[in-house]
């Protein structure tokens, strides 16, 4: 199999021998036994921690629930790139500060009351749908043309709280994101939703949110 | 005078733990791994938050640890943890009759149990085999391994520990307390020093020992969790019978992981997924969630558990216990490998292996992690990565 490969320095090719049940992931593993120096970041290897994402054949994916088999068949190479919109630290590794910052300001609480409490007496918490990885940012078409933007993943977790506010700065929240860099900077293209490997629609979320504020201005 | 320094080889549960045990104590902390954070075992977890009662009845000793721990991490990182619950469920006669002795052992454990009605239990879980026999419930949750180690981290690094990921240890002096370290970003290859070194590397511990010329004993256990796109439970399920392979199911997001089997393999980095462990995982899954086969899979993983060998009277046997061993009799007193152990326990090991690492360095400053709240993972993500 052809794994061509965006690295800091240009393109590489590489060339690996792998199970048919293989994922992008093992496929970077492997090139890292024979390349060290390449660089990537993987934790959990089932789409929880968010930390593999990257862009394969133009694609955001994340690289350990996304099979390579399949890609491979034709003799192109597949192409693996780092993510869009995201300061590269080297090859493959992207620098998520700048994420985290955005995600920061609006707080947002990883761990969620669950939405459906069964009638008798099981309180539980769940973690949020959001992994963090990152791929809505990448995808955004918008993100690159105004850093001052929220994003996706950021205005989602907006929505989120709004659904369930448990932080008493509801105001602030709105006040963040009704605004030029908030949810209508937004073109609608809906790359987001579409990328999104946890079902979080940040699409939606940010179309709500715009609802939201309409209403609020109503009469 | 500055304090004196440790080396911790390995930024997966243990190491992470470790640095913030000791930076807490007031040690200089230098944490030297190859790939990123929580790469290795760690990162391909279960992620089940123990409460203990899977080892109640074989091994009273974790299940003590395990609900002692699920207790602190509650206070310590509420925000990596779903407190979500676990029921174990009968689906045979021999779970039913396992159940008396398995509430017994739990209550022995201090772990609080309780006997649900199956109907109950079904509301619950809608997903659940309707025809279980009976159903009892513990504090178990889930935790998310890679914000897990962030936590720790982050809050080391807010104390003065120094994280180098990317950095792949090459070569290890055991006597003179030095390690060679290949920098995977820059190419190059640097010496650091420091008054002790811990080889926290898992099930790659073998490994590094080998690099240091010290032997130790681990022996790399693969498992094999099959990750499905949906929530099949909200509480953690278990199967009520003697623990066995595959008879977890853990809720995380709106996933679910089912698992896990159990086999020896010679090389951590090097574990091909066997079809039959991805049956036998779930088929023990279908008596506790019958539908399971009907729901796509997200994916197929593998992790090698680092075993701790044990020679007895009865030969040799594996634990999931853990032991910190200090290199004296082979002439490096200032070189540490901790071996075993399993996430949920991490902080005790963390605490154990610190007071050892303390008393040899003559610092006698006490463990404070059980009452320390830990920063947010967002706060290690928040910087960049460590050259």
């Amino acid at each position: 199999m052809k794994v061509r490969i965006k690295r800091s320095l240009g393109w590489q090719d590489y060339s690996v021998v792998l199970p048919a049940s293989a994922y992008v992931l093992d496929a970077l593993e492997e090139i890292g036994k024979s390349d060290p120096s390449l660089l990537f970041r993987h934790a959990c290897h089932h789409a929880s921690c968010g930390s593999c994402g990257l862009r394969l054949n133009g694609r955001e994916c994340l690289a350990c629930i996304t099979p390579i088999a399949e890609l491979a068949r034709s003799n192109q190479p597949v192409r693996l790139e780092p993510l869009r919109n995201f300061p590269i630290i080297g090859d493959l590794l992207v620098d998520f500060g700048p994420f985290m910052a955005k995600l920061d300001r609006i707080d947002m609480p990883l761990v969620r009351q669950a939405e459906t409490h069964p009638t008798d007496g099981l309180a539980y918490t769940r973690f949020e749908n959001c992994i963090e990885c990152g791929l809505c940012v990448s995808a955004c078409p918008i993100v690159g043309s105004d850093p001052h933007y929220a994003g996706p993943a950021a205005l989602a977790a907006v929505w989120r709280s709004l659904e369930e506010p448990r932080q008493p700065d509801v105001p602030r929240l709105l006040q963040l994101t009704n605004g030029e860099h908030g949810a209508w900077r937004c073109h609608a293209a809906f790359e987001c939703t579409e990328v999104c490997p946890s079902n979080v629609d940040p699409a939606g979320a940010i179309m709500s949110l715009r609802r939201r504020f309409m209403n609020r201005k109503a009469p | 005078m500055s304090p004196p320094e440790v080396i911790i080889i390995g930024a997966g549960s243990t190491g992470s733990a470790l640095a913030h045990d000791l930076a807490l104590r007031g040690l200089g902390v230098m944490v030297i791994e190859r790939a990123g954070v929580a790469s290795g075992t760690t990162g391909h977890n279960q992620a089940q938050l123990h409460s203990g009662a899977r080892y109640a009845v074989v091994d009273p000793e974790s299940a003590r640890e395990c609900i002692s721990e699920n207790r602190i991490l509650r206070q310590i990182m509420p925000a990596a943890l779903e407190l979500n619950e676990g029921l174990f469920v009968a689906v045979s006669a021999v779970g039913l009759d396992y159940a008396p002795r398995f509430i017994e052992a739990c209550q022995d454990c201090g772990i609080p149990v309780q006997k649900i009605p199956v109907e109950q239990a079904l509301r619950w879980e809608p997903m659940l085999n309707p025809q279980i026999l009976a159903a009892v419930q513990v504090p178990d949750g889930v935790f998310e391994p890679y914000r897990f180690c962030l936590s720790f981290l982050a809050t080391a690094q807010s104390n003065g520990a120094e994280v180098h990921t990317f950095n792949e240890v090459v070569g290890v002096d055991p006597q003179r307390c030095q390690v060679q370290v290949y920098n995977r970003q820059t190419g190059k290859t640097q010496a650091f020093a420091a008054d002790a070194i811990v080889n926290a590397a898992g099930p790659w511990a073998g490994k590094v020992a080998r690099l240091a010329g010290v032997h130790v004993e681990v022996e790399p256990s693969a498992g094999v969790m099959v990750t499905v796109d949906r929530r099949v439970c909200n509480q953690v399920l278990n199967l009520l019978a003697s623990p066995g392979d595959g008879d977890i199911i853990v809720p995380q997001r709106n996933s679910s992981i089912l698992g896990t089997t159990s086999w020896s393999v010679a090389d951590p980095d090097n574990i091909p997924i066997p079809p039959e462990h991805v049956e036998q995982v779930f088929s023990v899954a279908e008596q506790m969630v019958p539908s399971i086969r009907n729901v796509a899979v997200r994916g197929v993983m593998a992790a090698a558990r680092p075993l701790l060998v044990v020679e007895g009277a009865g030969g040799r046997a594996t634990s999931r216990g853990f032991a910190c061993y200090q290199h004296s009799a082979e002439g490096a007193p200032g070189f540490f490998s901790v071996v075993g152990g399993k996430t949920t326990t991490a902080r005790l090991m963390a605490e154990k292996v610190g007071d050892q690492v303390a008393a040899y360095l003559g610092w006698d400053r006490p463990c404070k992690t059980r009452t320390t709240p830990l920063l947010s993972y967002r706060k290690w993500l928040a910087q960049p990565i460590s050259q």
